[in-house]
């Protein structure tokens, strides 16, 4: 197989990420990106982007940590190159906080993000209501920059770009010899997996540029995330809610939580509410599949399930699946060559 | 009792409504007056980047290190209330970085978070082998002077657009006490040939994404002859230049390009930034602090001068801690002058 044709549908962090890491594994490869929705519209759009790892129930630690440990170390690199700010990738310090004991001192990723430790007594002071706490420096992804910056190192390697909605993966098998699904939230539908589900999140994006800290309640529910332009005030994690509208009353509530923990949000200017829906799965979903049907095969490439994760293990996966891609060419070229026997 | 203060910078504002807040209840005949020829944002102190930071070392004046703590104490009490924003006041965090092992700071215990930094943040500084990680706060000079002046306004505090020639001048109206925070120009008043200019230039840019202060050091060099980046709320602020003696308050193309090359090379990302602004200005820079009173003989006038002047690079630092003291010598001269019966507040 001269020039395999790779399809990747979706163009989130996940979709990009993995069509950009097949073009590093696979040169030959003649890769596309599919999606109905392009960057400022997708859900890693809403997302803050930070490099705070969620925990998949269902995943290996070591698994998880891996991709964590690689997409630290892959974003590291540009934050600290001349492409940072076109990147959108910043490092930011700040503070995860709990009311009560967490369940772990020291979480799996305590050692790949940068200077954890315990808060000082005097650090605890700022928020009275909260008796433990984590001091640590890390990175955010700010979308769009990081999408659009994915997608300029895409087309640089010819990758071609298409707006276009894929009701069924089958449509894709005359022009594609691969399909790679990171199709997040809409996987339910394409592929018909049960095991996904959405978990609404709303947030605020406001303007308050001397917020430079990240504050996170421990509880996952109440954040401060500064990025570049504007700061992410969250947010809620309604499990099993598919509606993409704002409301108002929990923009009211999103906005309180955040100013008993930064009071000086009071002054925060331009307020935009965000709704996504976290595709959420006990286990992220990166696995090899042959589709069949009617005598004709179409290897499949899964990457999708994330949750609220997607920045965190992005990499990882994305390198994972086109190893998973390079399998698909290997049993390509297996089977034509046996085919010209 | 009228009691005038030279210069409006942050020591001479910040001096003034500590005073005011002091004695204006205790003394209903207390008149304040503020006069300078610079008013916000014309002053050295709008000029500053605004990081509360002080010198590496106190050099064992123990008083410096306490007036620091003053103020960060102080400002760290602000920090939650609804001015904070309105006064420039925010917490930030970031780096100091040495090529060779440096010692602990006067400031270490005063600041939060103080620690060293890991070898894994060091990857991020080539060249630099030792550092710390902090947070500390941001008091923008271009936010604070303005809300100062609003307080003292509102206080029945006069000021006055005029550049002040000599202590007679002011002295002579009536005027019963000096307050001397003349910075820079202090010479102009009184000869001091301890005040010398330490120069600065900084170029101002919009980098966004930087959201930690950088200060590298030269041991050898002395302070700000190495670059800094401190990021603020409008835009961020390049420097890291320190000219002992230098006049000049033009910009320098030289020091522009030093500035430049040294902080894009700790932060390449800077290429990319747009240059917003540039600025040179003047610490009013002294051995130690000059904050103490004088009888000067004007005449056959006796005037009270309270001396508030030569901060140097950590004028925003030290502020509110020498603000307090010339509250408190200005309550020893009241008590003299039978105005009060004890001076206010707890004596230090």
């Amino acid at each position: 197989m001269a020039s395999p044709k790779v399809a990747v549908v979706g163009a989130g962090v996940i979709g990009l990420s993995t069509a950009l890491c097949i073009t590093e594994t696979c040169p030959s490869c003649s890769v596309a990106v599919l999606s109905d929705q392009f960057s400022p519209n997708t859900t890693s759009d809403v997302a803050a982007g930070m490099l705070i790892p969620h925990i998949y129930p269902d995943t290996p630690i070591h698994r998880q940590k891996q991709w964590f440990q690689e997409t630290f170390t892959y974003l590291f690199a540009i934050s600290n190159s001349a492409e940072a700010s076109e990147a959108g990738i910043h490092l930011v310090s700040g503070w995860q906080i709990f009311k009560s004991p967490p369940k772990e001192e020291l979480p799996f990723w305590s050692d790949i993000v940068l200077g954890f430790r315990p808060m000082s007594e005097a650090e605890l002071q700022k928020f009275p209501q909260h008796r433990f706490g984590q001091a640590f420096t890390t990175l955010k992804c700010d979308c769009p920059p990081y999408l659009l910056w994915l997608e300029k190192r895409l087309k640089a390697t010819g990758t071609q770009m298409h707006t276009r909605k894929v009701a069924d993966l089958w449509e894709l098998h005359r022009e594609y010899d691969i399909v790679v699904n990171c199709t997040g939230m809409g996987a339910h539908q394409l592929v018909g997996d049960k095991q996904l589900f959405p978990v609404r999140g709303q947030v605020l994006k406001v303007r308050a540029p001397w917020v430079t800290q990240f504050i996170r309640d421990g509880d996952g529910l109440t954040y401060i995330y500064p990025g570049i332009h504007r700061v992410t005030l969250g947010g809620t994690r309604e499990k099993g809610s598919w509606s993409l509208s704002p409301d108002a009353g929990t923009t009211r509530d999103i906005f309180d939580r955040c100013c008993s923990l930064e009071p000086s949000l009071q002054g925060a200017q331009d307020i935009e509410v965000r709704v996504g829906l976290r595709p959420s799965r006990q286990c992220v979903r990166v696995q090899r599949e042959v589709l069949s049907q009617g005598g004709i095969k179409l290897p499949v490439v899964h990457n999708y399930g994330h949750g609220a994760g997607g920045f965190s293990v992005h990499r990882g996966t994305a390198k994972e699946a086109a190893h998973l891609v390079e399998e698909c060419i290997s049993a390509l070229q297996g089977s034509s060559s046996r085919a010209k026997l | 009792m009228r009691v005038a203060v030279i210069g409006a910078g942050v020591i001479g504002l910040s001096s003034a409504l500590c005073i005011q807040e002091q004695f204006q209840s205790l003394l209903p005949s207390l008149q304040l007056e503020v006069y300078a020829d610079h008013f916000t944002p014309h002053t050295t102190s709008d000029g500053a980047a605004g990081l509360w930071q002080p010198y590496l070392s106190d050099h064992g004046n123990l008083q410096e290190t306490l007036w620091n703590k003053e103020t960060f104490d102080h400002l760290l009490g602000q920090l939650h209330s609804p001015a904070a924003k309105e006064m420039g006041l925010f917490l930030i965090s970031g780096y100091n970085l040495f090529r060779e092992p440096p010692p602990d700071p006067s400031w270490k215990n005063i600041v939060l978070g103080f620690r060293n930094l890991t070898p894994k943040e060091l990857e991020l500084f080539p060249g630099y082998s030792h550092g710390w990680f902090n947070t500390a706060l941001m008091l923008e000079g271009r936010s604070y002077l303005p809300w100062l002046t609003n307080r003292l306004t509102q206080r029945g505090v006069k000021f006055f657009h005029k550049k002040v020639e000599s202590f007679q001048e002011v002295s002579g109206g009536g005027v019963d006490v000096v307050l001397n925070c003349s910075g820079m120009r202090s010479g102009d008043l009184q000869p001091d040939p301890e005040l010398q200019p330490g120069r600065g230039q900084v170029i101002r840019v919009l980098a966004p994404w930087v959201k930690h202060f950088i200060i590298t050091h030269d041991l050898k060099s002395g302070i700000y002859n190495s670059p800094y980046v401190i990021p603020g709320s409008e835009f961020t602020v390049l420097g890291g230049i320190y000219q002992h003696g230098n006049w000049s308050e033009e910009n320098s193309a030289k020091d522009h390009k030093s500035i430049w090359d040294s902080c894009c090379q700790l932060l390449p990302a800077l290429q990319k930034a747009k240059i917003v602004g540039e600025w040179s200005g003047l610490r009013p820079a002294r051995p130690s602090v000059r904050l103490e009173r004088e009888s000067i003989r004007l005449g056959n006038l006796q005037a009270e001068v309270i001396h508030n002047y030569g901060h140097g690079g950590f004028g925003l630092t030290i502020h509110w801690g020498c603000a307090m003291a010339a509250a408190r010598l200005l309550g020893t001269i009241l008590q003299e002058k039978k105005q009060l019966a004890t001076p206010p507040g707890p004596r230090l």
